[in-house]
């Protein structure tokens, strides 16, 4: 390990846990640990939102894929962002009138029912539980190829940080550590977009024009259809990401960390910018690694192409810049995690132990104790399952957590809000055939079975045609909350109403 | 005596394994029942919640300032969610069904890139619009509140 990258990282480490020990003095109730109190303001809640949303996955991963396969990987970037769009319109305001800390509490302001709030703690659990197993063993992998450490090493440290960041510092050190982590993430993007135009002499046209020969694909690199030519394929993945990043428990969780709806919709601004402009950037990153690396010698560093940013940076800007962007993917890393350790706590200790073993009925003491033993728990098992999955191929547990946020989590949240005939059996048959078509498909896909050694989870011919069942599955979760409604009689007209004008106004009544 | 006995025996199985039977009817019948109370839910649990409520918001929702206020959001919102949505799908369709979108546009960036580069326009485009929109929406919201709810929506 060079000295260079040593110093940076430990000064990441320093910085994340002097921004924790502040956190945790301020981290005195309930209310502190799950939202930070809803005090942070329509900026900090907006970059917090955008570091959130900006993966190592997003940052590495698109780069990697823009880089081998052109336009194809941009795909992703238009995805994540438009996905933004159904957030801002349709989901963070109604969300945040009806809503406290997760999101059963949202679905719970119409339907009291348990089972409600259990089935949708259970797909938030779920969708946490995947998503942070696929982070963390890709970090893992991350760490291990920037630091040159062992894997089981570079686990344990980023598990560690996270569940020091969680039990101590709650939201609030959460939340700093994602706003301090977008600044630095863009502030890296900007200088490498700066090089690389730069060799372009600032001419964009130039860029396409020498892209278009710097790799094997040839002309075909600036053309769609080189990773995804199954039309199905491309649409059912596109309209994962569009559906999925608005029903992602720790996106969701962030819009109860302001104090009001217009609080929410200013945080959606400044996070649809900041993640605009980051992904623009992400071209800039894609062609400058084609041109400047090579497509070999990217694919030799990582067959995922995740190396492709780092290694760009050495090669424009040197040792100090490839340092730099190291840090800041580990910090990256640091940060996603944190905040899905947290949604996963709040499922089982607000909503399954909270509200339906105790009914309620806890002091605020119990129940932060009960968050932070959720946060130790849930910090613990993902750990523990990340080191066993080491050697298995877990891109699939990415667009899984995406299915199930999209076929589970989406329709209820809409028919909460906007349908009047929904009743309590629609709510759980919702959730429940979104959960379960999207994981029974995702197991009979090539993201599971694929015929070559190495290449998914398991050798054998797929069932299911498609990487990414959403355009099936998500159907399948607004047909399952629209059947049960139609089974059950049970329809609440008044509570429609207090849902309906409360979610459109934001009044509150004090209880 | 034996063999009475041995009946004995039997009558008393007979009347065992009558036992568990109406164990196991009855005691899969309250399954059933505990099935049906599982998903068609709900009835008592929300009886609670109605007391607690101060506010009528039957006659608030009915009220036609709040009625006007939902079509004024409808009317923005329902037609710009269709159009971002057909013209985000629209991408990976033609794209997938067709080529027409990789003749160059300008110099070596096809309009493909033109298409995606547009995508963000609409994104920051939209996010403007409504913020602006959304700001008339509060100040309708505000005064539902302060004329209707908080006299306790009987106005």
């Amino acid at each position: 390990m060079d000295l260079t990258v040593v110093v940076l990282f430990l000064a990441i480490v320093l910085l994340t846990l002097v921004i924790t020990y502040f956190a945790a003095k301020n981290t005195k109730s309930t209310g502190d640990f799950y939202t930070a109190g809803g005090g942070l303001t329509g900026w900090q809640n907006g970059l917090a939102i955008a570091g959130d949303y900006l993966s190592a996955a997003s940052f590495l991963g698109i780069a990697g894929a823009i880089a081998l396969n052109g336009f194809d990987g941009f795909f992703y970037s238009i995805g994540f962002l438009i996905a933004y769009l159904v957030v801002l319109f349709l989901v963070a305001e109604p969300l945040r009138n009806l809503g406290k800390y997760t999101l059963a509490d949202m679905i719970n302001s119409r339907f009291d029912a348990k089972k409600v709030r259990g089935v949708a703690a259970l797909s938030t659990i779920t969708i946490v539980l995947f998503y942070m197993i696929a982070q963390l063993v890709g970090a893992g992998a991350l760490i291990q190829l920037l630091f040159e450490i062992d894997y089981w090493i570079a686990v344990l440290i980023v598990g560690v940080m996270m569940t020091i960041y969680v039990l101590f510092g709650g939201m609030m050190a959460t939340s700093w550590v994602q706003i301090t982590k977008a600044v630095l993430l863009m502030a890296g993007m900007v200088i490498i977009s700066f090089l690389v135009l730069m060799k372009f002499n600032f001419n964009i046209s130039a860029m396409f024009t020498e892209v278009k020969t710097a790799t094997d694909h040839g002309a075909a690199y600036l053309n769609p259809g080189i990773q995804y030519d199954n039309p199905l394929g491309t649409i059912s993945l596109m309209l994962a990401l569009v559906l999925g990043t608005a029903g992602l428990p720790h996106i969701l969780m962030r819009f109860f960390t302001v104090k009001d709806a217009k609080t929410a919709r200013s945080s959606v601004i400044t996070a649809t910018w900041t993640i605009g402009i980051f992904y623009i950037l992400t071209l800039f990153l894609g062609f400058g690694a084609a041109a400047f690396v090579g497509q070999s010698d990217i694919l030799a560093a990582n067959p995922g192409g995740n190396m492709a940013a780092p290694l760009l940076a050495e090669a424009i800007g040197g040792n100090i810049l490839f340092a730099f962007i190291s840090a800041v993917a580990f910090a990256t890393i640091l940060a996603v995690v944190a905040g899905l350790v947290l949604s996963g706590a709040s499922a089982f200790a607000h909503d399954i132990y909270g509200q339906i073993i105790k009914k309620g009925k806890v002091t605020d003491r119990e129940q932060m104790l009960a968050a932070r033993y959720a946060s130790l728990a849930v910090s613990v098992l993902s750990i523990l399952l990340a080191l066993g999955a080491q050697y298995l191929n877990v891109a699939f547990l990415v667009s899984l957590a995406f299915c199930i946020a999209a076929s589970a989590n989406l329709p209820v949240i809409l028919y909460t809000v906007y349908w009047k005939r929904f009743n309590t059996t629609g709510a759980v048959s919702a959730m429940l055939s979104g959960l379960l078509s999207a994981l029974i498909l995702v197991s009979l896909s090539p993201s599971v079975f694929s015929p070559v050694e190495g290449a998914a989870l398991f050798v054998g011919n797929p069932i299911f045609p498609l990487e990414n069942p959403a355009l099936v599955s998500v159907p399948l979760g607004f047909i399952g909350g629209y059947l049960g409604t139609m089974f059950s009689k049970e329809n609440d007209l008044e509570r429609y109403a207090e849902v309906k004008v409360r979610a459109n106004t934001g009044y509150r009544e004090e209880a | 005596m034996k063999g009475n006995h041995a009946g004995k025996i039997h009558e008393v199985m007979k009347d065992k394994l009558i036992f568990a039977w109406i164990h196991v009817i009855a005691s899969s019948r309250s399954l059933l029942k505990k099935l049906r109370g599982w998903f068609i839910m709900g009835q008592k649990e929300r009886i609670d919640s109605q007391e607690k409520r101060r506010v009528d918001y039957v006659n608030v929702e009915s009220s036609p300032q709040f009625k006007r206020f939902m079509a004024n959001k409808r009317k923005f919102i329902v037609p710009l969610t269709i159009f971002f949505l057909v013209f985000y799908f629209l991408l990976p369709i033609l794209t997938s069904y067709t080529t027409f979108l990789n003749t160059p546009a300008f110099g070596d960036i096809s309009w493909v890139w033109i298409f995606a580069f547009s995508q963000f326009l609409m994104v920051w485009v939209l996010c403007t619009i409504y913020v602006k929109k959304a700001n008339s929406f509060d100040k309708e919201a505000d005064q539902i509140i302060e004329e209707q709810i908080k006299k306790g929506g009987k106005s």
